[in-house]
């Protein structure tokens, strides 16, 4: 496996450099900039160019670009323009909501998928098959925005079940913390569960066609065992490759879930960093989405070379 | 009517509201002192009544915006809610006369000439460092509004002084080639005083020490604010709630549901959110000062808008009530001003200079050969503009026009505005309401010298002129002829005026909002 991540490095290296270009121009690219954000919507043009210098966009953007790379090879994340708070500070500030948020609806969507799944893969008729088809169906088309809405309405509003707006740390009181994450995460997970149901689903009836099932059901292994050792195990795969990739879209999902449901998260910092052209928050969620994105791909390749004997790292 | 569920709390004539039950009444040193204008501050400010010190609670309140310490100067959504807890200001303008109130200065006089102006400034005040206020901090605080850094709208009003000088350890003296007074009542309501000890401190929010009755305590960017009672406030009469937590939830749905519990005030909710709370008897809604003003502005020097005709025709086509009542639910009025209507010299005729009349708006445009013209509209893309353009774009068609929008996103649009470039016509937001108009003709974007509609003429310069060294009863014949001249110019059409809507708990009372619609919780509490 070492000699796996070694050969991948120098590919890694690439990208995140050629993802640092990327990240430092495209909030330059987008109109508008931070100067203007500070000095605000009424200012003259005096204020916002005495702005604009001291914040150092003055500068050519070469020299922008090589201050920041340099910085970050030095472990610094650089100063958000619009806050001058340290952008380390910024994001450990707002990690903490975010990954109670993707750790709760990633076990939640997991959860969710491979039941979801499983259920759907192994009733092939009747009304079993048609309800658990239908809520599949359901739950895909409903994006998380709607199901948060719907989650609100219902458990919010109309039986007063559950807190609708707000965040407290799980850690610091995990009752009320867990009441306040519960309907989020579900409306985070829940269309994801349903992809990976639905995956887990096909997969299943197509390996259930496969020789080697009705070699063992010839040989007399009982169904359970077909199932859970030889169906299943096949299966699991693709819901594997598909968690990895779907945990990235629930991240990107995660911005408006804490919109709607007022939690702090870095999510929601990210659309303001945006907003307010601040530059250097940009560029560090950019940049740190993609070492995500990276990360959760090769963890998802070693996990299904454990998985499937026929895979191996090369 | 919306309107009448409403309970209007800027409160003239008694800003607690029914705040003002218990205790024996005690004026504090903020209303005593100050001659009439202490008088004018009781009618607004209320009088005072003695809550234990503390036990009032800690107020939860939810705000779009988020605080911008940096901007501490200029006029910003997300400093409107603690600006006047941290820090105070030398006066205030009171929410109902628009006249000043002091605050931190205890009376002020003007020369005959108005070219010299004299503020004392309180004895006994001193910073949440400890450290006392002196003269010099006021001095400071002015310097300080000069720098573009600080990005002040009052920025061209001071720079004008010719020195801002401690003349005695409480008092400055100003002096300046123009009258000081009045539109220095507007300075000193955005210059609130700070501390020049830690001034740096304002860059990152690490330090945000001032005056006021309440400490900065911890500010987490975008997300929230907590600031804790000053116990060493100098006012006499004491300062009720523990502290108050401001949340930041951006989310204008969201922020609204945060009422459903989670705070005890919700800042600047959208009228569309506000009717979830209609007849909620936990819920009450107000309309504050420091409304929005929506200008449409027209290009005078890009044909066809070269025309008058053609830019009074736009004024006449436009149903300012159909954009009030589909857009905000009943909540605003269709004023034509810039300014408030409480302002002296503004008369009835000039807020409703133009009504929507389709027939009178074909007229003029026939008049002006411009049938069919095509007009291009920049529209910021803010809430609730693009959907204010929907109307105007369907009132221009009424009429023979050809209206193109093109809705711009905020950050570009702002740019355009700075630079005085926003093609043929535009669909501008503009703050700042409260301020004086002799103030707003320069700070505004749509009325300041390089207004994006190019509107320069002498005649202008002249009239803002006489408005800006119009003193006492001159103001008011001075703001009517530059008001009569502009409207019949037609180069900014105000769509319409819109209060922000907050809501509370009946719990909460006495808080009080000021003329520009800056939050005042030194009498507040939790008991109601």
């Amino acid at each position: 496996m070492l000699a796996f991540l070694a050969r991948r490095l120098p590919s890694v290296a690439f990208m995140l450099l050629a993802t640092s270009i990327i990240a430092f121009l495209l909030p330059r690219l987008a109109g508008g900039d931070p100067a203007q954000t500070i000095a605000g919507a009424d200012a003259t043009v005096d204020q916002v160019e005495a702005i604009r210098q001291q914040l150092g966009l003055d500068q050519p953007l070469p020299a922008q670009y090589l201050d920041w790379l340099f910085g970050l090879l030095r472990g610094d994340l650089g100063t958000s323009l619009i806050t001058n708070r340290p952008v380390g500070q910024l994001i450990l500030a707002r990690l903490g909501s975010t990954l109670e948020l993707a750790l709760t609806a990633s076990v939640l969507m997991i959860a969710f998928g491979i039941g979801l799944g499983i259920l759907a893969g192994s009733v092939r008729k009747g009304a079993g098959r048609f309800g658990l088809d239908s809520a599949i169906s359901v739950l895909l088309a409903t994006p998380p925005h709607v199901t948060g809405l719907i989650l609100i309405l219902v458990f919010g509003i109309t039986f007063n079940m559950l807190p609708i707006s707000g965040e407290v740390s799980i850690l610091r009181d995990p009752v009320t913390g867990f009441s306040l994450l519960l309907m989020p995460a579900l409306a985070l997970a829940l269309p994801q569960a349903a992809m990976i149901a639905r995956l887990i689903q096909a997969r299943m009836m197509q390996i259930r066609q496969e020789e080697f099932v009705d070699f063992a059901r010839a040989k007399g292994v009982p169904r359970s065992q077909i199932v859970l050792s030889h169906i299943l195990r096949n299966s699991m795969g693709t819901a594997v490759v598909a968690t990895g990739i779907r945990i990235g879209e629930l991240l990107a999902g995660a911005v408006v879930i804490e919109a709607i449901f007022a939690r702090n998260g870095l999510g929601l910092m990210a659309v303001d960093a945006v907003t307010s052209r601040d530059y250097q928050v940009v560029q560090i969620v950019v940049l740190g989405a993609v070492v995500i994105a990276v990360l959760t791909h090769l963890f998802s390749e070693i996990l299904l070379a454990a998985l499937d004997p026929r895979i191996r790292l090369e | 009517m919306i309107k009448k569920l409403y309970q209007m709390s800027y409160l003239g004539g008694n800003g607690m509201g029914d705040a003002a039950v218990s205790g024996s009444p005690k004026i504090s040193r903020r209303h005593v002192l100050g001659g009439t204008a202490a008088l004018a501050g009781l009618a607004t400010f209320g009088m005072p009544v003695a809550f234990a010190q503390g036990g009032g609670g800690t107020l939860r309140l939810a705000q779009g915006a988020d605080a911008q310490p940096k901007n501490i100067l200029a006029g910003r959504a997300g400093n409107n809610s603690w600006r006047h807890q941290v820090f105070d200001a030398l006066t205030v303008l009171d929410g109902e006369t628009g006249e000043p109130v002091p605050v931190l200065a205890t009376d002020w006089e003007s020369s005959e000439d108005g070219l010299t102006f004299k503020i004392r400034i309180r004895e006994g005040v001193t910073f949440h460092s400890g450290r006392p206020l002196t003269a010099d901090d006021v001095v400071f605080t002015l310097e300080q509004v000069k720098v573009p850094e600080n990005a002040s709208q009052m920025a061209p009003l001071v720079r004008a002084y010719t020195s801002i000088t401690a003349s005695a350890p409480n008092e400055v003296t100003i002096t300046s080639e123009t009258p000081v007074a009045p539109r220095i009542f507007d300075v000193l309501q955005l210059a609130v005083i700070l501390d020049k000890d830690t001034f740096a401190g304002l860059a990152d929010g690490s330090q945000v020490v001032g005056t006021g009755p309440f400490k900065w305590v911890e500010w987490i960017p975008g997300a929230s604010l907590r600031l804790e009672r000053n116990e060493a406030y100098w006012s006499e009469t004491p300062v009720a709630l523990d502290g108050v937590e401001i949340s930041i939830i951006t989310d204008s749905t969201a922020m609204a549901n945060a009422m459903r519990g989670r705070v005890d005030l919700v800042l600047a909710m959208t009228p569309r959110d506000a009717i979830m709370f209609r007849g909620n008897p936990n819920v009450e809604l107000i309309e504050a000062p420091g409304a929005q003003i929506f200008p449409l502005g027209l290009n005078v020097t890009a044909a066809p808008l070269d025309s008058k005709e053609l830019r009074q025709a736009i004024g006449f086509a436009i149903d300012r009530q159909r954009i009030i009542d589909q857009v905000f639910n009943g909540v605003g009025t269709p004023s034509c001003l810039w300014w408030r209507s409480n302002e002296p010299g503004t008369t009835e005729e000039m807020v409703n200079h133009y009504h929507y009349d389709p027939e009178k708006a074909r007229e003029l445009i026939a008049r002006a050969g411009a049938e069919g013209a095509e007009i291009n509209i920049s529209v910021i893309g803010l809430a609730p503009v693009p959907a204010i353009y929907e109307i105007v774009q369907n009132n221009l068609r009424e009429v023979g026009l050809n209206p193109v929008g093109t809705v711009l996103e905020t950050a570009a649009f702002d740019q355009g505005q700075t630079a005085g470039d926003l093609g043929q016509a535009f669909q501008q937001i503009h703050g700042l309401q409260g301020f004086s108009a002799a103030t707003l003709v320069d700070a505004l974007p749509a009325l300041r010298d390089t207004n994006p509609s190019k509107f320069a003429p002498e005649r202008y310069r002249q009239l803002k002129d006489a408005l800006q060294s119009a003193q006492g009863e001159a103001y008011a014949p001075a703001l009517a002829e530059l008001g009569e001249f502009m409207l019949d110019e037609a180069f900014s059409h105000i769509l319409l005026q819109t209060p922000p809507l907050h809501a509370k708990t009946p719990q909460l009372q006495g808080v009080v909002w000021d003329n520009v619609g800056f939050l005042h919780l030194d009498a507040a509490s939790l008991n109601g």
